[in-house]
């Protein structure tokens, strides 16, 4: 299954639907292949990513008649870091399990939640949960605490999209279906991540008047001083997708708050699994330097078998800032 | 071109305020031109919604299009941003396109917070 990033208004989702039954018209593969949409929600909870439109319940509900009229599942992803605490007051507990109710009555496929507080409350409304990949599921241990809660699927932490071992001993042992974050190219084992999401949370759903987003700033920085920072953020490029498809149930594109054009072009490639061209044009994060860098897709072919064994003691090995120079280049 | 650039901002902060008869505050005005290869003109306001913008679109249309004239731009693209979840338009935006960023923004709601006036 594809799961596939929609920014929230109705234009965009006619627009991303037209392109999914072009792709199954043009591609014989994709006929038998299963979708799902999933967007952002952000009522006082949230969510992790930068949400640039809030439904009301009624535009929500035409949304999911339309996108069950082209079998393709809904998700709402309502997946903040933080929410202060506000959700174990009393008001609280009656507000979340009210718009949980709301979503079940609409006939929402399931929901994308990173506290566990949350998923029991969803799971006590009868929605079917997503765990967020914000919960951060890079271990059996914590793929085992959320299995037992009988989610419908598990978004791992992209930080581990090169570990085929610790994925697999996952798979094997539990029960939920595995999402996996394809192109959302955050750097590995990124020290900022829960800072940043915790901001996100918060100014989304509170209108905090930030004077800017330093993580993301940072972050950009960070990429410009040491380029291989690049090659080394857990990317799957489209051709790649084949190594996954044993391991994993469900291939998540990130990018809900980018342009709908943007949306198109990566769902293209990630559906047909081929991409000839600089690989920046698909990474959701960060798209800034997509006019800065060259990243030659082909110059990737066979990485990922380099990948599958790497055992990530970087200081012995070169392998990632090799390809770096040889493959990515700045542009004129 | 520090003085044109001055100039223009007051002046098209004048323009809404006799447009709308009411205070508009443009707080800036940015001549810009990204590594894509996109250059333009983005003015940051406040005061403005999306009505006033929908009444008035054609007479904004013509002065965007004077503005990006006069600083020889193209008007490939002319776009308001609105603050998610609100009718307050907080950006307009004057583009000549990429090849790149024209694919992307080639629709009337490009993302939900912005809206094509022209494109």
């Amino acid at each position: 299954m594809f799961s596939i990033p929609h920014p929230g208004n109705f234009e965009s989702l006619k627009i991303i639907v037209d392109e999914i039954n072009k792709l199954r018209r043009i591609n014989k593969k994709l006929r038998k292949e299963s979708f799902e949409v999933y967007m952002g929600f952000p009522e006082f909870i949230g969510t992790g990513r930068a949400t640039l439109y809030k439904p009301n319940f009624e535009d929500l509900a035409k949304q999911v008649a339309y996108t069950k009229k082209n079998n393709i599942r809904f998700e709402v992803v309502i997946n903040a870091s933080c929410i202060g605490g506000i959700h174990l007051t009393p008001k609280g507990i009656s507000y979340i399990n009210w718009i949980f109710s709301q979503l079940k009555n609409i006939g929402i496929d399931s929901v994308a939640l990173s506290d566990p507080y949350l998923v029991d409350l969803a799971k006590n409304n009868g929605l079917d949960v997503n765990v967020s990949c914000i919960a951060l599921v890079d271990s059996l241990d914590k793929a085992m605490f959320w299995d037992e809660k009988e989610v419908y699927a598990i978004t791992l932490d992209s930080s581990i999209n090169r570990h085929f071992d610790i994925i697999q001993e996952i798979k094997e042992n539990v029960t939920c279906k595995l999402k996996i974050l394809v192109n959302e190219a955050c750097l590995y084992k990124c020290p900022m991540r829960i800072q940043h999401f915790n901001f996100f949370s918060h100014v989304n759903a509170q209108n905090i008047p930030a004077l800017d987003d330093y993580y993301y700033n940072k972050c950009i920085n960070l990429r410009i001083k040491k380029k291989e920072l690049i090659i080394k953020s857990p990317f799957i490029r489209p051709e790649d997708l084949k190594h996954y498809k044993n391991l994993v149930d469900i291939f998540k594109i990130s990018g809900r708050s980018h342009p709908i054009g943007w949306i198109k072009r990566v769902i293209n490639a990630y559906l047909s699994e081929r991409w000839d061209g600089n690989l920046m044009e698909l990474l959701d994060c960060p798209r800034e330097l997509e006019h800065f860098y060259y990243l030659d897709n082909r110059a990737l072919d066979g990485a990922i078998e380099q990948w599958k064994s790497c055992n990530k003691l970087c200081s012995k090995c070169n392998f990632c800032k090799e390809l770096a120079e040889n493959a990515l280049k700045v542009k004129g | 071109m520090k003085n044109k650039i001055l100039n223009d901002r007051e002046e098209i902060e004048k323009f809404f305020i006799k447009l709308l008869g009411r205070e508009i505050f443009i707080s800036e005005m940015d001549v810009f031109a990204s590594k894509c290869s996109c250059v333009g003109i983005m003015l940051t306001v406040r005061g403005l919604f999306i009505d006033d913008v929908e009444i008035f679109k054609e007479k904004i249309l013509n002065k965007l299009e004077d503005l990006a004239k006069s600083y020889n731009i193209g008007d490939d693209w002319i776009f308001i941003r609105v603050l998610p979840g609100s009718d307050d338009v907080i950006n307009i935006g004057v583009r000549e396109l990429c090849d790149i960023c024209r694919e992307e923004y080639k629709f009337k709601k490009p993302r939900p917070d912005l809206i094509s006036l022209k494109i």
